[in-house]
């Protein structure tokens, strides 16, 4: 069911020239509603970290609070994006609850038991951190060397403004703001973000320094049309290695969490910032537990497959990343013009037998 | 095959086509009906996207055909080539990649099956789990409260499968049929004279499935580890379970095709270090570094103690009683005594003094000594004539040096040493024996290499058949079988949990509550039998999966293996490696590799057993205390009535407290040094089979052990392992084959316990003195039931209190995933009545477009 906008002088579609088109007889509850929101059309954002830090901050909030709230009232408005989103909420709600799970019970435990589940309860939840942290530190083993080497950066992110249905009659708070990135879609890239409109500065700007860096040369006439399937190559095969290799280096944090080394810092550990005596110990046994765990990772025990695991975890990891980059650089070349085959030219005619 | 879009047209409607025209730009006006037919033939084919119904029968193809889409994604990923959806599939796969490397990881790092098993228990579950959650939460209950199927798949017309629901605003409702969602409508009780039913429905459906996908993001997080946790929890049974089988019968086997698994366990790695050092060493002299280096490689990873014996027996080999006098020795000689003089002399003197190689040389060729053996006398006379040369040299020197003349006495005493490690001439003419790594010596020593290795392989059989049957580690049978018998227990005794779980910290409450429940089982004779059916029951399962065939199989191995290579070790000399293994007494074994090794089985077996035998034991006293049933001394007319009830509190407390060591100090009692003698009356019994105390608890005056009275001692051996067992308790144990074996183990106790001699109490001795090892005692004793009960209750208590948490909370959760069920997809009753009154809504909507126009 679409309701009927029985309001429509309230309603403005934004979109790209969104400015040209707000009705210049806004309500005063419109006014405000467009002040709140930090842009009016699709805007290119710069990928550094504060524009990161302030989109996963959004995003976050959004997904404990406002996209469930819509969700579960079955608003029309709850979209893919907003479930995508909210697809972080398992991620973190289930690390708390596996670290709980291993935890949790031990307080009621005797001396002994607490003593022998401790440690690994502790190793456990270390483990879930460093999943994390491993899994996404790692995308950026794939990501810096192929914009270094292509200048294609594969995280550029966007705002995208969103038109949204009316949730009753007269519902005027239809706009949104979500927080994409250019690359999300190998199929559909959003190029239009990538060219330079009204700002003074060559058209084909961006394309052009992609299609040097991959040795096109410069004065290329079209290069976005040169550039272009190029660039989706790289997406495509920058995508396969990070799926991939991010969730080795994940396995890798894991088993680094869990060597013997850590039960030195378990035994000091604190959260007591307010402590700095406590806090600096703390942090002292965090450092050295990492470097004597890595050691103890790399090195094993025992003999045969016990002693190398690591090594060959860590050799799997690494391998999948450099592989991985080895692939994006190994691009098809210089792409053809299209074909003669597939331009249909206009000035002839054409039958179809 | 597709046809193109073309000819599809074509085909479908039947047009014969004209020439296209291409657009002119000048043309002024445009004509709508001259594009339309320009462009007829650029249609869309009609879709074949269709849904996937999911059933158990076609499963294992879908599965297939989901691992060739994943290999074609990763395929077309490293090529370049694939689409968003293939990135997609890949991230899956990355995701279970991931899992299975730590899974592999942390099992490669597990030192036991269960163990490493279990990290793929752990790791699959969390997976299931993710799958199953949304499936038992949220589907299930969607189709029964809705009649909707949340994790509805669809093929598109590109053969990608798809969830219908993920995407909420591009649902293609289209694959579904009127009847369909009539039926679904119908289900929900949408009115069927609804105008605009289908949409209707759709809409509804479209809140549920938002609805429902929400609701499946804001509870996975908190399900699934939980659920892995209670299917882990759950599973670990079962996985120990099979292993364990798997695990003895491959045992079992190992054992049964004995010669092949020797084979098996053949580690040449001693044959061909020998092979390269002969190649490096052959004919070389054999000294000392020979030696050492061959006596390394023959001993390496042998137990030490064995590997003395080898390492005594090669010297004894190898022994050099001659030497040679070679091209070397004069510098050797030389040089020895230079560094011997050079701890008391300036180095400037003794460069004067010392025999020069040449010097030395010359004494040997003129004695014709190069290259030969010597004798003693030779050996003498050699010793001689180079202290000689040195006396002389000194001599020269005294001559030419003036007034700093030296002591010849002093300098040949430097010299000269009985010791001959510490005398450099004796020692150097000692520098090469006589005897070479020759071809003899070389393949007595590749025998010894031979008869090691194949006895290193003979014991890594056994070794290991023992250590998985029956040793103290999570992964033997026996621990398999303990386990599942201390298990068993708790319901078997049929003590309450919350009993149990509160006495956990403390041995006494322990000790009560342990008492309390034999007291009521004793009390009753149906509670009697079933309780001592079902606990010989599972101890006689011990029997019957830790077979006494298969025990008598491996010690006939044993000995036989150990006695053929101490056939081998004798025909090789080595007498002392042979007393090593099977001991100065073959029949005997006394001391040897061989009987630790048997003794390790039987040792063990008889832990564990002796601990089930003092259960068994112990509950028959109780019931015999609670009939009055063979209990002698309790009827015994001498002894005092008040004796009598101290010695029933005495038994029941001691069987099931004592250890082996308060059955050494011969129970330390108090008593009353000074009972009512005139009171000799028999024990009564109260209507629950507990015996009236007149004494016990109300005697004044202060209690004492009594050193010199060992009758009170043997009183009680006797009321508690020597009078005959309950008929009851007899009957029993019978048909399980178990009678004699009670029987003998009560004996013993009575005989080994009891016969112990301690110095304090001299006389308190049960029927005999006997002699035996703390070892013995200590196995004889078995388990304390309040210790096993408590480690039990602990290792419960954990059990439960996780169980109960994370159970309960898995439980409230789904619950409440549940219940909100029945909310969704009716917040819209406001549409309802919108649509009910949708001809109204469409005028009103007219009327507004129209007014806005």
């Amino acid at each position: 069911m679409i309701l009927p906008i029985n309001s429509a002088k309230n309603v403005y579609f934004a979109g790209k020239n969104s400015k040209t088109q707000v009705p210049e007889k806004t309500t005063e509850e419109n006014k405000e509603k467009a002040k709140e929101l930090p842009y009016s059309e699709d805007t290119l954002l710069k990928n550094n970290f504060l524009t990161r830090t302030r989109i996963g901050f959004d995003k976050f909030t959004n997904a404990l609070t406002l996209y469930p709230a819509k969700g579960i009232k079955g608003s029309r408005n709850s979209n893919f994006y907003e479930f995508l989103t909210m697809g972080s909420v398992p991620y973190i709600v289930g690390s708390l609850m596996l670290m709980s799970v291993f935890n949790s019970a031990n307080k009621h435990f005797d001396v002994f038991s607490k003593s022998k589940a401790g440690p690994i309860g502790r190793k456990m939840a270390l483990g879930v951190l460093f999943y994390g942290i491993a899994k996404q530190i790692s995308k950026s083993f794939i990501s810096m060397p192929v914009k270094t080497m292509t200048g294609v950066d594969l995280n550029i992110p966007y705002a995208k403004f969103v038109n949204e249905h009316p949730e009753y009659p007269n519902d005027s708070d239809i706009t949104s703001i979500e927080y994409h990135k250019v690359f999300e879609s190998v199929d559909f890239p959003y190029w239009q973000m990538l060219y330079n409109e009204d700002n003074g500065k060559p058209r084909n700007e961006y394309f052009d320094k992609v299609g040097k860096k991959l040795g096109l040369g410069s004065n290329l006439n079209d290069s976005d049309q040169e550039v272009k399937p190029l660039i989706k190559e790289i997406l495509i095969k920058a995508k396969t290695a990070t799926n991939l290799s991010t969730y080795l280096w994940a396995a890798t944090g894991v088993a680094l969490a869990f060597q013997e080394p850590w039960e030195n810092f378990f035994k000091v550990m604190s959260f007591k910032f307010w402590d700095k005596a406590k806090i600096t110990k703390s942090a002292i046994a965090f450092k050295d537990s990492l470097v004597d765990s890595a050691k103890a990772f790399y090195h094993g025990e025992g003999r045969g497959l016990q002693k190398h695991a690591g090594k060959i975890l860590l050799g799997a990891a690494i391998a999948s990343s450099v592989l991985g980059v080895i692939n994006v650089m190994s691009i098809s070349g210089k792409p053809s013009k299209l074909s003669a085959g597939d331009v249909i030219d206009n000035k002839e005619k054409y039958v179809v037998n | 095959m597709r046809t193109n879009l073309i000819q599809n047209y074509i085909v479908n409607n039947n047009v014969s086509m004209g020439a296209y025209q291409a657009p002119d730009k000048d043309r002024p006006a445009f004509s709508v009906h001259e594009n339309l037919y320009n462009r007829t033939f650029i249609k869309p084919l009609p879709p074949t996207a269709k849904l996937v119904n999911g059933s158990i029968f076609n499963a294992p193809a879908e599965m297939v055909k989901d691992w060739a889409y994943e290999v074609k994604s990763l395929k077309d990923g490293i090529s370049g080539k694939a689409n968003d959806h293939e990135l997609g599939k890949l991230n899956d796969v990355g995701m279970k990649l991931g899992g299975l490397a730590i899974a592999a990881y942390l099992a490669a790092k597990k030192s036991t099956p269960l163990t490493k098993a279990m990290e793929f228990v752990g790791f699959a579950s969390f997976f299931a789990s993710m799958a199953l959650w949304p499936k038992i939460a949220i589907q299930l209950p969607a189709k029964l409260i809705h009649g909707i199927n949340t994790r509805q798949a669809y093929e598109d017309s590109e053969g990608r499968k798809k969830p219908f629901s993920l995407d909420t605003q591009f649902l293609p409702f289209d694959l579904f049929s009127d009847k369909k969602i009539d039926k679904i409508g119908d289900w929900q009780r949408v009115p069927k004279d609804l105008p605009n039913r289908r949409d209707f429905i759709q809409e509804k459906m479209r809140m549920e499935y938002v609805q429902n996908n929400t609701l499946w993001m804001m509870t996975a997080g908190f399900a699934t580890p939980v659920m892995s946790g209670l299917i882990c929890n759950f599973a670990t049974p079962y996985v120990e379970k099979i292993l364990a089988k798997h695990d003895n019968k491959m045992n079992e086997k190992m054992l049964q095709d004995f010669p092949d698994s020797v084979e098996a366990a053949v580690n040449n790695s001693i044959n061909n270090k020998i092979e390269t050092f002969i190649q490096f060493n052959k004919d070389k002299p054999l000294n000392e570094t020979v030696k050492k280096e061959l006596t390394e490689i023959l001993t390496a990873n042998a137990n030490p103690v064995l590997a003395d014996g080898i390492a005594y027996d090669l010297e004894q080999i190898m022994k050099n009683d001659k030497y040679i006098i070679d091209n070397s020795i004069p510098e050797y000689i030389n040089k020895k005594i230079i560094a011997t003089l050079s701890q008391s002399m300036d180095e400037d003197l003794i460069k004067q003094i010392v025999p020069t190689s040449t010097q030395i040389s010359e004494i040997f060729e003129n004695g014709n000594y190069i290259n030969k053996t010597y004798t003693a006398k030779e050996h003498r006379d050699l010793i001689a004539k180079i202290r000689q040369a040195l006396i002389s040299n000194v001599e020269k020197y005294n001559n030419i040096s003036g007034n700093q003349k030296l002591n010849t006495d002093f300098i040949e005493d430097l010299v000269s040493n009985v010791d001959m490690e510490a005398d450099p001439i004796k020692k150097g003419l000692k520098h090469v024996p006589a005897r070479t790594f020759d071809v003899n010596m070389q393949n007595t020593v590749k025998s010894i290499a031979n008869a090691i290795t194949n006895f290193n392989a003979k014991v890594a059989v056994l070794h290991k058949y023992a250590y998985k049957k029956v040793a103290h580690a999570a992964d033997s049978s026996l621990a398999f079988e303990y386990n599942k018998i201390a298990n068993k227990l708790v319901k078997i005794l049929g003590i309450a949990p919350e009993e149990l779980d509160n006495a956990r910290y403390d041995r006494e409450l322990m000790n009560n509550v342990i008492r309390s429940n034999f007291e009521r089982i004793a009390s009753s004779k149906e509670e009697y039998t079933r309780v001592m059916t079902e606990l010989v029951d599972a101890v006689s399962g011990l029997d019957s999966n830790i077979k006494q065939s298969d025990i008598n199989s491996f010690k006939n191995h044993l000995n036989n293996s150990f006695n053929d290579s101490a056939t081998d070790f004798t025909n090789l000399n080595m007498k002392k490696t042979v007393a090593r293994i099977v001991g100065l007494n073959r029949n005997s074994g006394k001391g040897s590799y061989k009987n630790v090794m048997e003794s390790f089985v039987s040792d063990r077996l008889n832990g564990v057993k002796y601990a089930m035998y003092r259960l068994i034991s112990t509950l028959d006293l109780y019931r015999r205390i609670a009939t009055l049933e063979n209990t002698e001394v309790l009827y015994n007319s001498d002894i005092p009535r008040e004796y009598k009830e101290a010695y029933i509190e005495m038994a029941k407390r001691t069987s099931v407290q004592a250890h082996s060591a308060d059955y050494a100090v011969k129970f330390y009692d108090p008593k009353n040094p000074h009972p009512d003698f005139k009171d000799l009356s028999n024990i009564e019994l109260d209507a629950d089979g507990k015996p009236i105390y007149n004494y016990f608890g109300k005697e004044a005056g202060n209690k004492v052990d009594i050193p010199q009275s060992y009758r009170i001692f043997q009183d009680e051996m006797s009321l508690m392992h020597g009078d005959r067992m309950h008929q009851e308790t007899e009957a029993i144990l019978k048909p399980k084959n178990l009678l004699e074996t009670l029987r003998e183990y009560r004996k013993n106790v009575v005989e080994i316990l009891g016969g112990e001699f301690y110095f304090i109490k001299p006389e308190h001795i049960a029927t005999v003195q006997t002699q035996s090892t703390s070892e013995q005692r200590f196995l004889l004793s078995g388990i304390a039931l309040d210790e096993w009960l408590t480690k039990i209750a602990k290792q419960t208590h954990n059990t439960n209190k996780w169980l109960k948490m994370f159970g309960g909370f898995g439980a409230g959760l789904l619950g409440v995933t549940v219940l909100a069920q029945f909310f969704f997809g009716r917040a819209k009753l406001q549409d309802d009545t919108a649509i009910k009154n949708n001809k109204l809504s469409n005028n009103n909507l007219k009327n507004k477009v129209d007014n806005h126009a």
